[in-house]
């Protein structure tokens, strides 16, 4: 019996995802890492195991079979990565070696073991990470927008993180979850739903043995920094509000991820040394084979881009479904020529 | 006086860059052009002295221009963050490709080394990081000082230092045979490569250990096999920084802040830019100790307590030799009172990590308050709005130079507010001795300790505290002490022998 880790990504997030198996695989070793991924490889590169930290691979194709083509087409590239999760999660449950299975976004890199997490997995089905986890003080316009509304909007838990045991319970989550991202894992804030993470306001509402990690050594983000401090002490260990720096998340790595950090973590001289680092690991990992924003459900066959309300009229008629299995296709009788009729 | 000028024409007297550099060097008025980012930061990624108050006050402006506090300012530490380069980029950059014209061959050497056909038991080898005889520094001057004592005892002092410069111990796969130059007697005689040193050395000319002052730039395992070729087996190894802990050797995290060298296997070292580097660098450096019998020779105690706490180095004995120790003795006639405005003075290069860019925020904050006068003692003139400039150069010659410019100049309060750690720091002791009194912060390393020990000044908590050390009168408080003490105590310094203190046998 093992733990199981998996991560979900196309190939243009490839670089970040090895910097996470590369932390995974020094905090444990004997894990078993999981590539999803919703991609196919560009021309010139190969995707070989051999030469990775990650044990295993799963595509969306093997995942969803003859359905994939159709149903991939109606998402975007975030939305398809997070809708694959749960169908992910059923797949590597259904190992019987997955003693434990515990999910990160790409963008995230480890910095100390997950022991405490395992140790919560003898006892509960489901551990899940809040946004925050500390009340922003009441004149905090500002904070209290970025920080709180947010959550109210996007979902309390963050789902760049969740570890789940093989209790049946977590069987009868993962089930109803990846039901609802196969049908539902869309940007559509307009009626309540964003991606797979609003789905999981409901998990503690359904599902027993749900423990809530409110450990800020766990999931560290721009969005949670304004009531966390990092340092380190004399042995070099990195400490979040004096517990143990277990994760980061590094989201939008880039101008708008260097804003928000810079807005919260203020003269945390720290945060900033651990961007820097995240930087260049990234430098590192990137593979110059894959050209930048590659995504083979990026595009029709001939090259051109799908575009957003394309995704959404062909996933919103079941008709069109009926008719073109493959909506990629560009030539005579597909969904393409359809539409330039 | 060509540079002279040419600070002239891009700087005002005030230290403000003019407005032609600030239109050639920087976009919007602020960003360096990336073609220029040489002029204006530094190899280490920290921004030249000339531009560092200016930059920030233009930050400061521009945010209070607009009124919002949204507006970003670069603190010291992003400014350093954003020019950090990976280690690797950084030592690659330091590599020259000229080579020597000419080596020196063994037979070369060995005619400087020899007396005809006769053998001279009288060589002192001493290795370290560059030339002590012509860069200029307190450790070079203490270098400086042990040749002049080996001399005294009729003995030849030789020294190896690295012909290219390295940030690091020099590695193997790059350069399997260091090129080194050699001084015999602070005399410079060629170029060679580390084996010729090596092959040219046999124990009957070797009159005492191997003197290790730093092994930066070098192959520590040539160093043990040069050790070897003494016939001594042991060497004298000085602690002058942190070097035989970490690559950083000020242990300066990321060249941010004070790690205290944790295990390399923290999560410190993983996010340091010296980190990975450091794993290799401490399996050398251990694998040095434990092959040679090692007396540790260090400048300081907050340095020997540091270094034994964190380095787990086998070694055959740890000695601490104060490169000065000071008597303060009361005089039998008082000297004249002094009146005026408090000088305070600021010892030595511009530099960001002795505390330059604090000074120069003093300057700018006080230089209107007639309380005050700032003075500069240093080589050169830095032009930032000081009052007063005093061209100072200490060399083994002038060992006094800096303490006595500190009593001529009748300094009351010297700035000592250095980034890392001191291991030592001469300029405080030559404040010191020339009368005055120190102001510097609880992290100064062995500043703090010596202001401590000698009653000589204030240990601060922050930027902040100092400020308000000069606003509130303490400042005008401690220069009233020191002219008081100052009136009826002689300081007496006595320095080392340096490695000559250490009575180690053959």
């Amino acid at each position: 019996m093992a733990v199981h880790a998996y991560t979900s990504f196309s190939f243009s997030y490839l670089n970040r995802a090895r910097v996470l198996a590369s932390t995974l695989r020094r905090q444990h070793p004997d894990w078993v890492i999981w590539a999803v991924l919703t991609d196919k490889e560009p021309e010139n590169f190969r995707f070989d195991l051999d030469n990775e930290d990650f044990d295993r691979a799963v595509t969306a194709e093997e995942l969803f079979g003859a359905e994939t083509n159709r149903w991939l087409f109606g998402h975007d590239i975030v939305e398809a990565c997070t809708a694959v999760k749960g169908r992910a999660l059923q797949h590597i449950l259904a190992d019987p070696d997955a003693d434990k299975v515990i999910y990160f976004d790409p963008d995230i890199a480890l910095f100390n073991a997950m022991d405490p997490v395992l140790s919560l997995l003898d006892d509960y089905s489901i551990v899940l990470t809040p946004h925050v986890i500390d009340p922003e003080p009441i004149t905090a316009r500002g904070a209290i927008l970025d920080n709180e509304i947010s959550s109210l909007e996007y979902g309390v838990f963050n789902f760049g993180f969740f570890a789940v045991s093989q209790h049946p319970e977590a069987h009868r989550f993962a089930q109803w979850w990846s039901d609802r991202l196969h049908d539902w894992c869309h940007d559509r804030r307009d009626i309540g739903v964003f991606v797979d993470q609003k789905w999981g306001n409901l998990i503690p509402c359904f599902f027993d043995k749900v423990y809530i990690l409110r450990d800020p050594g766990y999931n560290v983000a721009s969005w949670n920094l304004s009531q966390r401090k990092m340092h380190f002490n004399a042995d070099g260990l990195a400490l979040i509000n004096d517990e143990p720096l277990r994760f980061y998340h590094f989201t939008k790595l880039g101008p708008v991820g260097d804003a928000m950090t810079r807005r919260y973590a203020g003269n945390n001289t720290e945060i900033y040394e651990l961007w820097w680092w995240y930087r260049q690991e990234v430098i590192k990992a990137t593979d110059p084979d894959i050209p930048k924003g590659w995504w083979y459900y990026g595009t029709f066959d001939n090259g051109v881009p799908i575009e957003k309300h394309v995704r959404e009229m062909f996933r919103s008629r079941e008709d069109l479904k009926v008719k073109f299995d493959n909506p990629f296709k560009t030539n005579l009788g597909t969904f393409y020529k359809w539409l330039k009729l | 006086m060509i540079k002279e000028i040419a600070t002239r024409l891009a700087f005002r007297r005030s230290g403000k860059p003019r407005r032609w550099v600030i239109f050639v060097l920087f976009k919007d008025g602020l960003i360096v052009r990336s073609k220029f980012r040489r002029i204006v930061y530094k190899k280490n990624g920290t921004v030249q002295p000339r531009f560092r108050l200016w930059m920030k006050q233009t930050q400061e402006q521009c945010a209070a221009d607009t009124g919002s506090n949204n507006v970003d300012i670069l603190r010291r530490e992003e400014l350093i963050l954003q020019s950090l380069r990976p280690f690797e980029e950084t030592s690659k950059s330091w590599r020259k490709k000229r080579l020597p014209g000419h080596l020196l061959d063994k037979e070369d050497l060995s005619g400087h080394l020899t007396s005809g056909s006769e053998v001279m038991r009288n060589l002192v080898i001493s290795i370290s990081h560059d030339d002590y005889v012509t860069v200029p520094g307190g450790v070079q001057v203490c270098i400086q000082r042990e040749q002049k004592h080996a001399q005294e005892r009729g003995l030849r002092y030789l020294q190896a230092y690295p012909l290219l410069p390295a940030p690091r111990l020099a590695h193997v796969d790059e350069e399997p045979d260091t090129l080194v130059s050699i001084n015999l007697n602070g005399k410079k005689i060629g170029d060679c490569r580390m084996s010729t040193l090596i092959n040219c050395i046999t124990p009957d000319m070797v009159a005492a250990p191997v003197i290790v002052h730093h092994l930066l730039g070098h192959l520590p395992e040539q160093v043990m096999q040069l050790v070897q070729a003494t016939g001594k087996g042991r060497c004298i190894f000085w602690l002058h920084d942190f070097f035989s802990i970490c690559p950083s050797f000020f242990l300066q995290r990321n060249n941010l802040a004070f790690c205290g060298g944790p295990p390399v296997t923290s999560n410190a070292c993983m996010l340091c830019v010296y980190g990975e580097e450091r794993t290799d660098h401490a399996a050398r450096i251990q694998k040095f100790f434990d092959l040679c019998e090692v007396d540790v020779a260090s400048p300081s105690a907050f340095v020997a307590e540091v270094w034994q706490e964190k380095s787990c180095l086998q070694h055959a004995s740890l000695t601490v030799i104060p490169h000065i120790t000071i008597d303060q003795r009361p005089r039998a006639q008082a000297r004249a009172p002094i009146d005026g405005p408090v000088i305070i003075a600021f010892l030595g290069s511009a530099t960001d990590h002795k505390g330059w860019p604090v000074f120069a925020s003093l300057i700018q904050e006080f230089s209107s308050d007639s309380r005050f006068k700032f003075v500069v003692l240093s080589t050169k003139r830095p032009q930032l709005g000081e009052d007063h400039w005093r061209d100072v150069h200490v060399s083994a010659a002038a060992p006094d130079a800096m303490s006595e410019a500190v009593g001529a100049e009748k300094v009351d309060l010297v700035l000592h507010w250095p980034t890392s750690r001191e291991t030592f720091s001469l300029t405080t002791f030559e404040a010191i001795v020339g009368g005055a009194h120190i102001i510097t912060h609880h992290e100064s390393g062995n500043v703090a300790r010596a202001v401590a020990e000698t009653e000589c000044g204030v240990v601060l908590d922050d930027e902040d505290d100092l400020r308000a050390f000069f606003r509130n009168g303490r400042a005008a408080e401690l220069a009233d002490q020191r002219r008081t003490k100052h009136r009826s105590f002689d300081v007496v310094q006595r320095h080392s022998q340096m490695s000559f203190s250490l009575n180690v046998k053959d």
